[in-house]
């Protein structure tokens, strides 16, 4: 009788442990308390790399340092002639703007620069942080753009540091639309450099390297930035949706500044 | 309290240099070590078995945190490996040098093997892409493995045999 108590006793506290890790993993509040913990350490590691890089390009040769001022004055002049371009083609785009009174869909937006800080410790996940967080006004569900492209969404915000979830990863779904087409589907990640197009009905025109970009209907969504461009179309036997395969432009090896866009 | 307290804190440590920029962004690696689970592993190895158990639940607790979907995949694969490797520990005597190498080996499979699962279940990734990466996973944790004893028994001379 004794025994059967003392199992009882047992099971009733493995069952109140596995009640309190529960909670611990699926409240959002320890979800991104946790984000700063990974965040901070990992922004003076940066930090001090940053730091130590400088350093050893202060203690370069002379010879190469003078080399590389000869380079980027040619550069520098060749910018400043293509700086005038620039400025002419910008007077001649904002003209043609007011023309066609063509809506400037970014003006609404608020953007902050952020820097990749750091990346997922599991490697069954494809995230990386950034060191903005709360306090610089980032929230949840805001996009990632580097590049011009789009590259993530913020999942979770600490006080200094986000979480963001690259396009890539599969639990990334968002509603996209194709540039040339206008098809609207429905977008999830597949893992390096790869995503697929859900659910595209054999009538929808979808067509081989169009670019699919984020449209009005999700609704955290800011119109028109690229998520990537058809790669493959395929018809499964047996299968009535098709299978669209699509090529994303996050590469985390060279990621260093981001953009946070949120309305 | 201190003395238990500097376990945490190590493995803490490891998640943090895990997840550095300094692997994808320098080294260009596709694949990451896994450091926390080695230093279970070696805490398991150096018989501290009470304590590897807590490191592996309070590991897999923080990379579920970590983790930007609600899930308890980690909790779940850490702790119980980490039971299952110190059962398997406690059969033998002890465990020679490629003894521990196929235990590391089996012990990066537990843990990898149901994380392969949840994903695919979760979405079709290609069976190509998970081999490569649970291949690739588990061949890291091996050679950090190897040099932490090859160092530790044979250069530092530690062998007590």
């Amino acid at each position: 009788m004794d025994n059967v108590k003392k199992r009882l006793i047992k099971l009733g506290i493995f069952f109140v442990y596995i009640v309190v890790i529960f909670i611990f993993l699926f409240s959002g509040k320890l979800k991104d308390i946790s984000v700063d913990f990974i965040g901070v350490p990992s922004n003076f590691i940066y930090s001090t790399f940053h730091r130590l890089e400088e350093i050893s390009s202060f203690f370069k040769d002379k010879k190469s340092l003078y080399q590389e001022n000869e380079k980027l004055k040619k550069e520098l002049e060749i910018l400043k002639l293509e700086n005038q371009k620039v400025f002419q083609l910008e007077k001649e785009n904002e003209e043609l703007r007011k023309v066609l009174q063509f809506k400037n869909q970014y003006t609404s937006a608020k953007i902050i620069v952020a820097r990749v800080i750091a990346f997922s410790p599991d490697n069954w996940v494809n995230s990386f942080f950034i060191d903005v967080g709360s306090k610089d006004g980032v929230k949840e569900g805001d996009f990632v753009v580097a590049g011009g492209y789009l590259i993530g969404m913020v999942k979770s915000v600490g006080l200094n540091s986000s979480e963001v979830l690259s396009v890539n990863d599969e639990n990334f779904k968002i509603t996209v639309r194709t540039r040339k087409t206008g098809e609207i589907c429905f977008y999830s990640g597949l893992g390096y450099k790869k995503g697929v197009l859900k659910y595209v009905r054999p009538e929808q025109d979808i067509r081989f390297s169009d670019i699919v970009e984020t449209t009005i209907l999700d609704r955290n969504c800011l119109e028109g930035i690229p998520v990537g461009i058809i790669k493959k179309i395929s018809t499964k036997e047996g299968e009535f949706f098709k299978e669209v395969e699509v090529e994303t432009f996050y590469y985390p090896y060279s990621l260093d500044y981001v953009i946070v866009v949120s309305r | 309290m201190i003395f238990y307290l500097k376990y945490f804190v190590i493995a803490y440590l490891l998640v943090v240099i895990q997840s550095n920029v300094f692997f994808k962004g320098v080294l260009k690696l596709f694949i990451v070590p896994d450091f926390a689970l080695v230093y279970i592993f070696w805490l398991t190895m150096e018989d501290k078995e009470n304590i590897a158990k807590y490191v592996g639940l309070f590991t897999g607790i923080f990379l579920d945190l970590l983790n930007p979907e609600k899930t308890f995949i980690n909790t779940f694969s850490y702790f119980f490996s980490t039971l299952y490797i110190i059962n398997i520990k406690n059969k033998f005597i002890g465990l020679n040098f490629t003894l521990k190498l196929l235990a590391i080996v089996l012990f990066s499979l537990i843990v990898s093997i149901p994380k392969t699962v949840y994903s695919f279940f979760l979405s079709n990734v290609s069976l190509n892409q998970s081999l490569n990466l649970i291949g690739f996973y588990v061949l890291y944790n091996a050679v950090i493995i190897y040099f932490i004893y090859y160092f530790t028994v044979f250069v530092l001379k530690r062998d007590e045999i």
